[in-house]
């Protein structure tokens, strides 16, 4: 099972036995503006990222960087999900490697990639190939076939650069 | 590349924040990088950051346990014995103590409360303590208490971020990322700085408390949760097996390493390394939570129920995390802000629930660093943002007993580590003003970081054109509390 909640149990209200539930269909991709917020539980990657407790306004937000957000972003099942749709719309958009190496970089960082970045996402690609040829089971898991797999590992990567993440 | 086209690259890439920390240094495009290579910022930049660093002389302790008392716990109630303010229980406070004073709640001519509760000499110092700390009295003797402290701040939020960082306002460095700025951290699996919460609610300073202000954000603290899994995500998910996550965190490195050598932002730095952590992290936390191996007595002794969001239990973590090399692991535990509107902030009723959360897994924190060899390296620290009026507040008419904000004196207690047991000042007969030896915020702040081997004049960060220091301009090491 899939949740776009993250850990389990976040919602168990013992008031009135609601629940998390995780959203099916066109609304598991709503935008965050939309998720359900709870003052007494809250949706652990907003924790995560200093969102407001909502108590009090929030003048400024304090700058922070930590090894939480590194794990949210690189195991979430949400945002494992959106490096499965980077992969999959490049892998129908463009042909080859380096161009969908090219189109992806565009699309996460606004810029298109050196031809140092673009050698090392390349070595990057073949490499997980590779691998996950040698263990179609785990690509599988990862909801496809090793190439598809490699992608979504690759656009894991793009998505998790300093200069996408950060917004300055 | 042709030096011009470096510049253009330099110059069309560089951001905001570094545009301004690159001008702190007076220096353009060109002479950058060159420049920057002697800087302190680089020499910063060029080592791992969090890599265990000599202190400025020998120091007598290397790691800190704090236990911030959210809230603001009652001297008057728990350490600091006054019969004549029991004696004059009732009457009106005395004008002299009143005149020029603000306070947050307190209307007109308050009523003198002289505490309910009895208290009762303990061990070889023959120091006075309240009833209601049955566990404190067995480590009495290996504390020293400061019944003086002293605080310019007397409302929650700017209290505990001047506790914190030396200063009422967010914007600054906390403790805890001074002391990983300056010294490191051993253990490099896990965080160097690390905060636990408890309580009713989250400290009202919010995350300005534990913030690294104008430092790079790796020297922030890292807030493990309470309740459930202490951090969330530490799995990888299916179908990314250990080797295709290194691949990925590989390749991430080498490539915000690129962006890092074009504009030398050292938040890129903190990102590399903080993405590395979380790797080792992966490991390491499932590791230090798992307390299966700690005796049915040791739980026992803190009264930890695990997988229970509770002081006990984050006071066993703090221990885990002490023995694993941590520097600066704070906890917080909020709900000691007694002002007697009710049943449910009093004195009488909430005061000794609070002290039940508290005072056995203090005292047994201290008694299981003590048996472990590890208190002679640690030093715990034990109090809240500042004390409470010997008066009764009676807010509204309230019929309940409780106490306002008191910057003026209050007590805190500090064991291990170079830290003499005994007593530190003296307040006068109301508990109201100290009488000798006032400890204030940054003195206390100059004085752990003299044990732990730094001089706080000279453990300083260039930000907006000036030294900054966690003491500000001010602190004295306190002589009295050093062994």
């Amino acid at each position: 099972m899939t949740r776009l909640a993250g850990p389990q149990g976040i919602w168990n209200s013992p008031y009135n036995g609601e629940y998390w539930r995780d959203s099916q269909g066109a609304e598991r991709y709503r935008r965050g503006l939309y998720t359900f917020l709870k003052r007494t539980a809250p949706y652990p990657m907003y924790t995560n990222f200093d969102a407001s407790s909502r108590e009090v306004c929030t003048v400024r937000r304090i700058r922070t960087n930590t090894p939480l957000q590194a794990l949210n972003l690189l195991n979430d099942q949400s945002f494992l999900e959106a490096a499965r749709g980077l992969a999959e719309r490049t892998l129908k958009a463009k042909s080859d490697a380096k161009s969908r190496i090219i189109y992806a970089f565009r699309l996460t960082t606004c810029r298109a990639p050196s031809a140092e970045e673009l050698v090392r996402l390349q070595a990057l690609l073949a490499k997980l190939k590779s691998r996950y040829q040698a263990d179609p089971e785990s690509a599988k898991k990862l909801g496809g076939t090793p190439e598809q797999a490699a992608w979504t590992m690759v656009a894991k990567v793009l998505l998790n650069l300093d200069e996408t993440i950060t917004k300055e | 590349m042709h030096d011009f086209e470096f510049e253009q690259t330099v110059l069309r890439d560089m951001t905001r924040r570094t545009f301004f920390k690159q001008i702190g240094y007076g220096i353009g495009g060109l002479a950058l990088s060159s420049l920057l290579a002697d800087s302190p910022l680089a020499q910063t930049m060029s080592q791992d950051p969090m890599a265990a660093k000599k202190p400025h002389f020998p120091a007598k302790a290397k790691n800190v346990i704090f236990l911030f008392m959210a809230g603001a716990p009652s001297q008057v109630d728990l350490f600091d014995y006054k019969p004549t303010l029991m004696k004059y229980n009732g009457e009106a406070c005395p004008e002299e103590y009143l005149k020029g004073e603000r306070f947050a709640f307190i209307k007109g001519t308050p009523k003198l409360l002289g505490s309910p509760y009895k208290f009762e000499q303990v061990g070889q110092s023959g120091q006075w303590v309240s009833e209601l700390l049955p566990h404190f009295k067995e480590i009495a003797d290996d504390v020293a208490v400061v019944r003086t402290m002293q605080t310019s701040q007397f409302n929650h939020a700017p209290a505990q971020i001047f506790m914190n960082t030396g200063f009422q306002l967010p914007g600054r460095p906390s403790m805890g990322s001074w002391l990983t700025y300056g010294l490191g951290t051993e253990n490099r699996d896990l965080p160097g700085f690390v905060v636990l919460l408890s309580g009713e609610n989250n400290p009202d300073g919010g995350k300005a408390c534990w913030s690294s202000g104008f430092l790079p954000t790796v020297y922030q603290g890292v807030e493990f949760r309470s309740e459930g899994d202490a951090v969330l995500f530490v799995s990888d998910p299916d179908g990314v097996p250990k080797e295709v996550r290194r691949d990925t965190l590989d390749a991430l490195r080498d490539l915000n390493q690129m962006k890092f050598k074009q504009t030398l932002d050292p938040e890129i730095e903190t990102r590399i390394s903080q993405y590395e952590l979380a790797y080792r992290m992966q490991t390491s936390v499932p590791e230090l939570m798992d307390v299966k191996g700690e005796k049915p007595e040791t739980l026992e002794m803190y009264g930890a129920e695990p997988g229970k969001k509770s002081f006990a239990n984050n006071c066993l973590l703090a221990r885990r995390l002490e023995e694993r090399g941590t520097r600066f692991v704070q906890l917080y535990h909020r709900g000691w802000d007694n002002h007697g509107t009710g049943e449910g902030d009093d004195i009488k009723h909430k005061l000794p629930r609070l002290c039940q959360e508290v005072d056995k897994a203090a005292a047994a924190l201290i008694k299981d660093l003590k048996q472990r060899g590890l208190l002679d390296e640690t030093i715990v620290v034990w109090g809240g943002e500042f004390g409470r009026t010997p008066m009764n507040e009676g807010r509204a008419g309230s019929t309940y007993m409780g106490r306002d904000h008191h910057p003026h004196a209050f007590t805190m207690w500090m064991a291990g580590g170079g830290i003499k047991p005994g007593i530190v000042g003296e307040t006068d007969d109301l508990g109201y003003k100290s009488t000798s030896d006032s400890v204030d915020v940054h003195d206390l702040h100059a004085t752990l970081l003299h044990l732990l081997g730094m001089d706080h004049t000279r453990l300083t960060y260039s930000f907006q054109g000036r030294n900054f220091r966690l003491t500000d301009v001010f602190g004295n090491v306190v002589d009295k509390l050093i062994a």
